[in-house]
C-alpha cells in the first residue's frame, strides 16, 4: 500500500531527528494503524544505522607523499591578484595518473631526458649501450607494447605502481613512485642474455644509475618517474627481480615476468 | 596543547607556511578520499580526485570565502570533481545499470567489510544527485544546512533529495538480496 507522502517525511525526519512535537504525535497516530508504514519506518531505520555503521575507507599510505609533492611545483600561495597561474594546469594535468601514463609512452619522446653520464655506469654495461638516447626515443614513438605486468606498492616508505612492457627486444620497466625520502632500487636480471639499454625520467633532477652485468641500481625520492630499459636479444620469457630499499633496510621485493607465469 | 583550528591554519597557508598545509592535508585527506570514493566506487579515482582536489585548495586559498566552514568548501570541491569525473567517463547512467561487483572496493573480506561493499555497489545503482546526498548525509556527517551550503541547493531540496535517496536506495539493497 502507497504511504502518503506527509508521512514519509515525518518517517525521514524522525531519522534525522528534526521532528517537532506535534508532528511526532501525528506520525504516532498514523503508525498505530497503518502496518506498511510501520514496516516503512523500520525498514528506514535499519537502512540508516547500516549507512551509518559503515566504516571510512583508508586512502593509501603513499597519497599524502604523492600530493605533497605534487605541491613543489607549483606556485606558493599568493594574493589572488598577483598569482602566477602558468604551470598550473601542466602540472595538475601532469599529476593524474591516467595522464601520466599517456605522456611517458605517448609523447615521452619529447619530455623525458636521459642524463646517465658515461662515467657513472660500468664500462661492462656501456660497451652494448653505444645510443642511449636513441634507443629511448626509438621505443617511446609510438611502437606498439605488450607484456602488461605489474604490482603496486603501498608502504610508508615508498608507493605507487611499478609495470613491465616489451617493444620489440626493449623490455620497459615504468616506475611510477613517490617516496618520503631517498630509495634504493635495485633491479636484477640473471638471464645474460639481457643488458641494460638505458634509463629515462619524465624531469630532469639528475639521479644516480650504476650499471653491470645483471644489475641495475638507481636512488629515487618524491615524486618520480622513471623508465628502464633493458635489451632481451632472444625476446625469451624471464623474470627482472625489484628490491626497494630505505637506508640499506629491505622495504619490499616483488618480480615483473615476461613471456610466462607468475 | 589543543589543535589549531582551520582558520588559524588557513592564515598560516596564506603567509606562505606549507606546514600548515600539511596539517589541513592531514586532517582531510581521509574525509576527502571517502567522499570521492563513495561517489566514484573506486580507489584510484579516489586518490586521484584527493590529489586534484588539494591542489586546487593550495592554488585557490586565497579564493576560499570565511563565511562558509573550511570544509564545505573542500567538500564542495570533492563533489564537483567527482561529479566531472563520472561525466567525463561518462558512467553515471552505465554505473547505474551495471551489475555490482562484490571485490571491486577496498573493503575486507569481513562480514562488516561485506554490508558495506553491498552498501556501496547499492550506491552506484541510482542517481548521481541522490548519492551525493546520501553521502554527505551519513558517510561525510553534514547537516541539512551544510549540504545546502556545498551543493548550492536550498534545504528543502536536501530533504526532498535525502527521503527519496534512501528509498531508492533501500529498494536497491532488497534487490540485491534477491538476487
Amino acid at each position: 500500500m502507497a504511504i502518503d507522502p506527509k508521512f514519509f517525511d515525518l518517517i525521514n525526519a524522525e531519522i534525522d531527528a528534526t521532528i517537532s512535537a506535534e508532528e511526532r504525535a501525528t506520525l504516532d497516530e498514523y503508525l498505530a494503524e497503518s502496518e506498511a508504514g510501520r514496516t516503512l519506518r523500520n525498514e528506514l531505520h535499519s537502512l540508516c544505522n547500516d549507512l551509518d555503521a559503515v566504516d571510512p575507507v583508508t586512502p593509501p599510505p603513499h597519497l599524502k607523499h604523492v600530493i605533497l609533492h605534487s605541491l613543489n611545483a607549483k606556485t606558493p600561495v599568493l594574493p589572488a591578484a598577483g598569482r602566477k597561474k602558468s604551470g598550473y594546469w601542466f602540472n595538475s594535468w601532469l599529476g593524474l595518473t591516467t595522464v601520466r601514463y599517456a605522456l611517458s609512452f605517448g609523447t615521452g619522446v619529447v619530455l623525458a631526458t636521459v642524463f646517465i653520464s658515461s662515467d657513472r655506469i660500468s664500462r661492462q654495461a656501456f660497451d652494448d649501450v653505444t645510443d642511449l638516447v636513441g634507443t629511448i626515443a626509438q621505443h617511446d614513438s609510438g611502437v606498439a607494447l605488450s607484456g602488461g605486468d605489474s604490482f603496486q606498492l603501498a608502504f610508508n616508505e615508498i608507493g605507487g605502481r611499478v609495470s613491465l612492457s616489451m617493444s620489440g627486444s626493449i623490455m620497459i620497466i615504468d616506475f611510477d613512485l613517490v617516496s618520503a625520502g631517498p630509495i634504493e632500487i635495485v633491479a636484477t636480471f640473471p638471464d645474460r642474455d639481457i643488458w641494460f639499454n638505458g634509463f629515462a625520467q619524465l624531469e630532469s633532477n639528475g639521479t644516480r644509475v650504476t650499471a653491470e652485468i645483471g644489475q641495475v641500481t638507481f636512488y629515487m625520492e618524491g615524486h618520480n618517474r622513471y623508465a628502464l630499459y633493458l635489451h632481451n636479444a632472444s625476446r625469451d620469457a624471464t623474470t627482472v627481480t625489484l628490491r626497494f630499499l630505505s637506508s640499506g633496510r629491505l622495504i619490499h621485493e616483488d618480480e615483473l615476468s615476461f613471456g610466462k607465469d607468475k | 596543547m589543543n589543535k589549531p583550528d582551520d582558520t588559524d591554519l588557513i592564515q598560516r597557508c596564506q603567509n606562505g607556511d606549507r606546514n600548515a598545509f600539511e596539517v589541513l592535508l592531514v586532517r582531510y585527506e581521509k574525509p576527502i578520499f571517502n567522499a570521492a570514493y563513495r561517489m566514484l566506487g573506486n580507489t584510484e579515482d579516489a586518490q586521484d580526485i584527493t590529489q586534484t582536489v588539494f591542489l586546487k585548495i593550495y592554488e585557490h586559498l586565497n579564493d576560499y570565502d570565511p563565511k562558509y566552514r573550511f570544509f564545505s568548501w573542500i567538500y564542495r570541491i570533492a563533489i564537483n570533481e567527482s561529479i566531472n569525473c563520472l561525466n567525463k567517463q561518462n558512467r553515471t547512467e552505465s554505473l547505474a545499470r551495471e551489475p555490482a561487483t562484490e571485490s571491486s572496493g577496498p573493503e575486507e573480506a569481513t562480514s562488516a567489510g561485506q554490508q558495506s561493499q553491498r552498501i556501496q555497489s547499492a550506491l552506484m545503482t541510482i542517481k548521481q544527485e541522490y548519492r551525493t546526498v546520501i553521502i554527505l548525509k551519513h558517510f561525510m556527517e553534514c547537516n541539512y544546512l551544510e549540504i545546502s551550503q556545498i551543493l548550492d541547493i536550498s534545504e528543502k531540496k536536501v530533504k526532498s533529495r535525502l527521503y527519496s535517496g534512501r528509498q531508492l536506495l533501500k529498494d536497491a539493497l532488497q534487490d540485491t538480496r534477491r538476487g
